[in-house]
């Protein structure tokens, strides 16, 4: 492996079965002395995902809680393929949620 | 910024950022000869975007995405009449972390797609093809 990074290129030709297929890349920060190097590695392997979970900005200042009482993060769980292209959201009285694209939509 | 924050305050990324190519990752060729659609350049001698709908014109059209448990998105797209399914999750340990990237593809029938990714890279290239990536 060399210790000079460089921008490279890579380029695959992928013969698409009928159906469903995975392609699983994997990449890995390598640091040398003072330059960073990446290198990536190809698998198909279809093994369980770990995760670590997003920093929390709001954790680390001690905000978290001030903070959601001014902008509370709400996840509205839509159906798979449903696709909101949507220039305003509202809440209505009902607790609804309103969303807005040329016409108003309540979702 | 993460995912979820609030937009307060710096940032610290738990490792040395990875910036995959901004480009397109995936297009069918008419000629295999033809080259790359690459992103139109946007300067501040020329600031008019040349291309506004650079993927829609390769063929792309996001449909949207979904949140696992923990908030880490799935990104949903169709090149052509291939439906895939794109998520960035983290992976690896403390000592050693990694960013893995999983395509999913759903297909009406076999056919043959380009990917191509551009990286800061080390002279290592990748050697392991799967019956899915042809690196012929």
């Amino acid at each position: 492996m060399s210790d000079e990074p460089k921008r490279s290129e890579l380029l695959l030709r992928l013969q698409i079965p009928q159906g469903n297929s995975f392609l699983e890349f994997l990449y890995e920060p390598l640091t040398s002395s003072h330059r960073r190097l990446l290198c990536l590695l190809i698998s198909i392997a279809m093994s369980a995902l770990g995760t670590l979970r997003a920093e929390e900005v709001g954790e680390r200042w001690g905000t978290e809680e001030r903070e959601r009482e001014f902008y509370p993060i709400v996840n509205i769980p839509l159906p798979k393929d449903t696709v909101i292209e949507a220039g305003a959201f509202a809440v209505l009285p009902d607790r609804r949620v309103a969303v807005e694209r040329g016409m108003v939509r309540s979702i | 910024m993460n995912w979820s924050g609030q937009g307060s305050g710096d940032f610290n990324p738990a490792s040395e950022p990875i910036t995959l190519a901004q480009d397109v990752s995936l297009v069918q060729f008419a000629n295999e000869n033809a080259p790359w659609p690459l992103l139109p350049v946007i300067t501040k001698e020329a600031r008019t975007n040349p291309n506004p709908l650079y993927p829609k014109n390769v063929g792309y059209q996001f449909r949207g995405y979904y949140l696992s448990e923990l908030s880490i998105p799935t990104f949903m797209y169709r090149t052509g009449t291939i439906e895939i399914e794109d998520r960035s999750v983290a992976a690896g340990s403390e000592d050693k972390r990694q960013l893995k990237r999983v395509l999913q593809f759903n297909s009406p029938m076999p056919q043959t797609v380009w990917f191509r990714d551009s990286l800061e890279t080390s002279a290592r290239s990748p050697n392991e093809c799967s019956e899915v990536a042809d690196c012929g």
